[in-house]
């Protein structure tokens, strides 16, 4: 191509490309026939790359979640040959304590707990609390007699079994009697309920009781866990020249509880 | 002939391939235009003819009619200008006036696009692209273009 060829074709493209470009002459409906009869037999090229694209995208996705679920897998394999090995420790150490308490002698039995869940349906009207009334009765097996706690404190015992009810008797009733303990201390009292304020009776005067102490209750054969009664809320030397007037509020508001557990005594 | 199948590949990976991973697509980096400096690197001026063609083809395909016929055959006559300074061929020779009309080229298509039409373009994908088409400009001369020395 000469130089004048070259230099007026060059420029000539360019301004007419340029023209072309600017002034939308791609509008006019000959020349977009044409480009649309041209992009139909580009199509299904553009088609197959777009399936190509999707389907690779989807192949990769589904790579990448295998991927990952294999990896998951590892870590929980990893993490239940753990927890195996964590159980077997565990059984090694209750056969070990179970050995222990044989040696010794001594029993908590606490994990022989046989309860039920039950709901309190009926509260005192007098505004006492002296009693509840809670679902199930004969229907699922309560007693009277049966211990009725919620997770730490003591709601009372089971007095009357009914059909499909209990009444239960709070530490506030007068009825309401049991073994008790201070704290952690071994000697064992009598705790007799009252309103607002039970006592704890027959505690010698040389017995060393202070205000805010907890006071437990404990079962004779040691098969239930302690559960709290209340605090000691006063000291006194009463009319008795032998033992202590000790008073004791209840822990448990029943008002403010609906789910209790009943914990039927061995028998 | 051999040409003319690649120039027709190319012209494909383009609009189907680039056009499509890059938006807005104009700014993908320039594989054809690539082609036809290596063209004009090789046969000289004549390469304008294919210019014209490449431009052609590629505006029906892409909608944007006058668009790639004006920038390419300026890209290409350009290139064929500066080129024509030096008598004889080297590696500068070729990849620096490709790199700075792909650049110009680049521009000028934001530019002329702006000017028609409202759009968002990123630095970054501008500035990506062209340096993809530099390191093809080099690798191309390596590969091929070296041997025609």
């Amino acid at each position: 191509m000469t130089g004048r060829r070259f230099h007026i074709l060059s420029l000539l493209v360019v301004v007419f490309g340029l023209i072309v470009f600017f002034s939308d002459l791609s509008h006019i409906s000959y020349v977009r026939a044409f480009v649309s009869a041209i992009n139909r037999v580009v199509a299904p090229v553009v088609r197959f790359k777009e399936r190509t694209v999707s389907e690779l995208r989807e192949e990769l996705g589904a790579y990448i979640h295998r991927v990952d679920v294999a990896k998951e897998n590892i870590q929980l394999k990893r993490r239940l040959s753990s927890l195996l090995l964590t159980e077997k420790e565990l059984d090694t150490c209750l056969a070990e304590i179970e050995q222990l308490e044989k040696t010794m002698k001594v029993s908590s039995g606490f994990r022989k707990l046989d309860y039920v869940v039950s709901r309190i349906v009926y509260y005192d009207p007098t505004g006492f609390d002296l009693f509840v009334i809670i679902e199930g009765g004969k229907n699922k097996g309560i007693k009277e007699g049966d211990l009725v706690v919620t997770e730490r404190s003591v709601i009372g015992f089971v007095e009357s079994v009914f059909s499909s009810t209990s009444r239960v008797i709070t530490p506030f009733n007068e009825k309401f009697s049991t073994t008790a303990v201070l704290g952690t201390r071994k000697k064992r009292y009598i705790y007799r309920g009252g309103f607002p304020e039970g006592s704890l009776l027959h505690v010698n005067l040389e017995d060393r009781v202070e205000v805010g102490e907890e006071v437990y209750l404990v079962e004779l054969k040691r098969k239930i866990p302690p559960f709290l009664i209340g605090k000691v809320s006063e000291v006194s030397r009463g009319k008795d020249p032998f033992f202590k007037e000790v008073k004791v509020k209840p822990e448990a508001v029943p008002r403010e509880e609906d789910y209790v557990f009943v914990i039927r005594r061995s028998r | 002939m051999r040409y003319a199948l690649l120039f027709l590949v190319a012209i494909f990976l383009q609009v189907v391939f680039l056009h499509g991973l890059f938006k807005p697509g104009f700014l993908a980096p320039d594989l054809l235009l690539i082609v036809l400096l290596s063209r004009a690197y090789l046969i000289g001026r004549d390469a304008v003819l294919w210019a014209i063609l490449g431009g052609s083809l590629l505006d029906i395909l892409t909608d944007t009619i006058g668009l790639n016929l004006s920038l390419y055959v300026l890209s290409v006559y350009l290139f064929s200008l500066v080129y024509e300074r030096f008598l004889f061929k080297s590696f500068l020779v070729f990849v620096l006036p490709s790199s700075v009309v792909l650049l110009t080229k680049k521009l000028l298509a934001l530019l002329m696009m702006r000017s028609k039409f409202s759009f968002e373009a990123s630095f970054q994908t501008f500035a990506l692209s062209w340096l993809i088409e530099v390191f093809a400009v080099v690798g191309l001369y390596f590969i091929y273009l070296r041997r025609k020395e």
